[in-house]
């Protein structure tokens, strides 16, 4: 298989329950940064 | 087979009118109505830098009273960062970036629909403490306590609106993150993505991850301003440059995060107009990648003067000097992509290439701006408004109407008028000089930003400034005037619009039909390659 083939038969659609996990990962880190940087005001 | 995509069809029936635009999950749709609403909101800040240069215009108290005019440098940019750059790129990162990966729509369309109709109420929110008795903000976008925490009570209403901006901006970037990462069509490769996707992947991880540190600071000024904490307050034990920080540490990366999408929107048009694959793509991905790893460790290149140890100036400079090296790469991609290209110079080309050029004068200032001891001299005078105008204006701006003026007949389905397009670019380009430039000589000679009146030894240059903002407000007028055109009508335009165009959304109808890609297209190096990289 030539690369350019290898690339065609890549698979990049992923399933629903990887975009399910993408998101709470997403929203996660979101929530963590929020609270980390008023966690770090509240030690002054 | 039929039945079911007949039941599907139904499902959809697209409902019209208002509701159409209210209850649209269509990534085309919520594209559209992000451009709509940035384009109103270019119209209101425009109004409000009006009233800046208006006031500007000559020495002395003429229109505002300088309470008011203060209110006016804090909600231009508040309504020209949050409501026209962003929106302006989320929404033709909607429109396009499905298009160009292949995808069908938006991994997330309802929670599009809802990061969309957030905004304008946010908007409203915010421009109607304009008619409170305490007034709009005051204290600069910044809000630096302790000045941010004297005004009246409408602050907590600015609060909530920068919650609800910083909201729909994290919803949105989940989206086209959950987009670009799960949802491309077989074949499109990482390496393979258009460099706008790319620019919006790397910008959507920065909007995720400085977005609640904006969140977080505000929500301590609230706190400080209503409910007695002392976060930024010294006398209750906090500390008011601790607020800096924080707000550069979202800062600096917030100005990344609206030009980076701009340097996609370049790469697209170069090429195209070159009618050549873009010189050095790996390289273009890495240096988009490097610039938004350096954007948050220089965030106190903001700050020289409030004071830090001589090893955090030192550190914060040579970082923020490193930065030229990415951007470099990049100027010098473009410039090597048109080299010996067949050039042609439609409208968006024009806009492309006057990027290149004014974006380095922006570029070259903020290396100045970076040097320690020249900041001390520079610091809080119009020389930065300058040089953060030329990257903003020239920069971001500038690409988003190259985007518009690219993308335009493959949204309506129209031809726009290329010699008003013309006339358009010319008109801007030499007005935003005549607007600029001075003010880099106004801050050299110590003109301080963010005042309503000034010595009179700064006159001429004002003058010539105020005229050059009048001019390039009016030309705006006509861009909107050429949108409309182009909307009701004109020559048609064909599925590939132009000549040297590559990629998926090139290969849809012109307009783009609402539902694209419902079986997804297989992609290999003859869709997304120039005619030189197959030859």
């Amino acid at each position: 298989m030539s690369n350019e083939e290898s690339r065609n038969s890549r698979n990049t659609r992923r399933p629903v329950r990887h975009i399910r996990w993408t998101v709470a990962l997403l929203a996660g880190l979101a929530a963590l940064i929020y609270l980390g940087f008023i966690g770090r005001g509240v030690l002054g | 087979m039929t039945d079911t995509t007949a039941h599907i069809d139904d499902h959809h029936a697209q409902p019209k009118g208002l509701a159409r635009w209210i209850f649209t999950t269509n990534h085309k749709e919520i594209g559209t109505l992000y451009l709509v609403f940035s384009l109103a909101m270019f119209i209101v800040g425009g109004a409000m830098a009006m009233i800046i240069r208006a006031e500007l215009f000559q020495p002395g108290l003429q229109l505002v009273n300088p309470e008011f005019f203060n209110q006016m440098t804090t909600m231009h940019a508040l309504v020209m960062i949050f409501g026209a750059v962003m929106p302006a790129f989320v929404g033709l990162a909607n429109w396009m970036v499905p298009l160009m990966v292949g995808a069908p729509d938006m991994a997330l369309p309802r929670m599009n629909n809802w990061s969309f109709w957030i905004l304008p109420f946010a908007f409203l929110i915010l421009l109607s403490t304009l008619f409170m008795p305490s007034g709009a903000p005051a204290s600069g976008w910044t809000l630096y306590p302790p000045l941010s925490l004297q005004g009246g009570n409408s602050f907590a209403f600015v609060i909530f609106a920068i919650h609800l901006m910083g909201i729909s901006s994290i919803m949105g970037a989940i989206n086209i993150i959950a987009t670009i990462l799960n949802m491309r069509a077989p074949g499109m490769t990482l390496l393979r993505m258009p460099l706008f996707v790319w620019t919006w992947l790397i910008t959507a991880f920065l909007l995720i991850a400085v977005m609640p540190v904006l969140a977080g600071a505000v929500t301590m000024l609230l706190t400080d301003r209503f409910f007695d904490t002392s976060f930024f307050n010294a006398a209750g034990g906090g500390d008011p440059v601790m607020y800096q920080h924080i707000f550069w540490f979202f800062g600096h990366p917030e100005v990344y995060i609206m030009i980076l999408p701009a340097f996609g929107i370049i790469s697209e048009i170069i090429p195209t107009f070159s009618r050549k694959r873009l010189f050095g793509y790996t390289s273009m991905v890495y240096a988009t990648a490097s610039i938004a790893f350096l954007s948050f460790i220089v965030w106190a290149h903001h700050m020289f003067t409030v004071g830090m140890p001589l090893g955090g100036s030192l550190f914060f400079m040579y970082a923020t000097m490193v930065i030229a090296v990415p951007t470099g790469i990049k100027i010098f991609n473009w410039v090597s992509t048109m080299w010996r290209g067949s050039m042609t110079f439609e409208t968006p080309m024009l806009f492309a290439i006057a990027f290149v050029i004014l974006f380095t004068i922006g570029g070259l200032s903020g290396v100045m701006l970076a040097i320690v001891p020249a900041d001390f001299q520079y610091h809080d005078t119009y020389f930065v408004v300058a040089h953060f105008h030329y990257v903003l204006v020239t920069g971001a701006v500038f690409a988003i109407m190259a985007g518009a003026y690219y993308w335009l007949p493959k949204w309506t389905g129209y031809m726009y008028d290329e010699r008003l397009g013309k006339i358009h670019f010319w008109w801007s380009t030499i007005s935003v000089n005549v607007l600029f430039f001075p003010q880099h000589y106004l801050g050299l000679a110590g003109m301080p930003r963010r005042i309503p009146d000034y010595s009179v030894q700064f006159a001429e240059f004002n003058l010539i400034s105020s005229i050059g903002g009048f001019a390039f407000g009016l030309a705006q007028l006509l861009f909107v005037w050429i949108v409309i055109k182009c909307v009701r009508g004109g020559q048609k335009a064909t599925a590939g619009v132009w000549e040297g165009s590559r990629g998926l959304e090139w290969t849809v109808p012109s307009p783009a039909p609402l539902h694209t890609f419902d079986t997804p297209p297989q992609v290999d190096d003859t869709v997304t390659a120039h005619k030189d990289q197959l030859a």
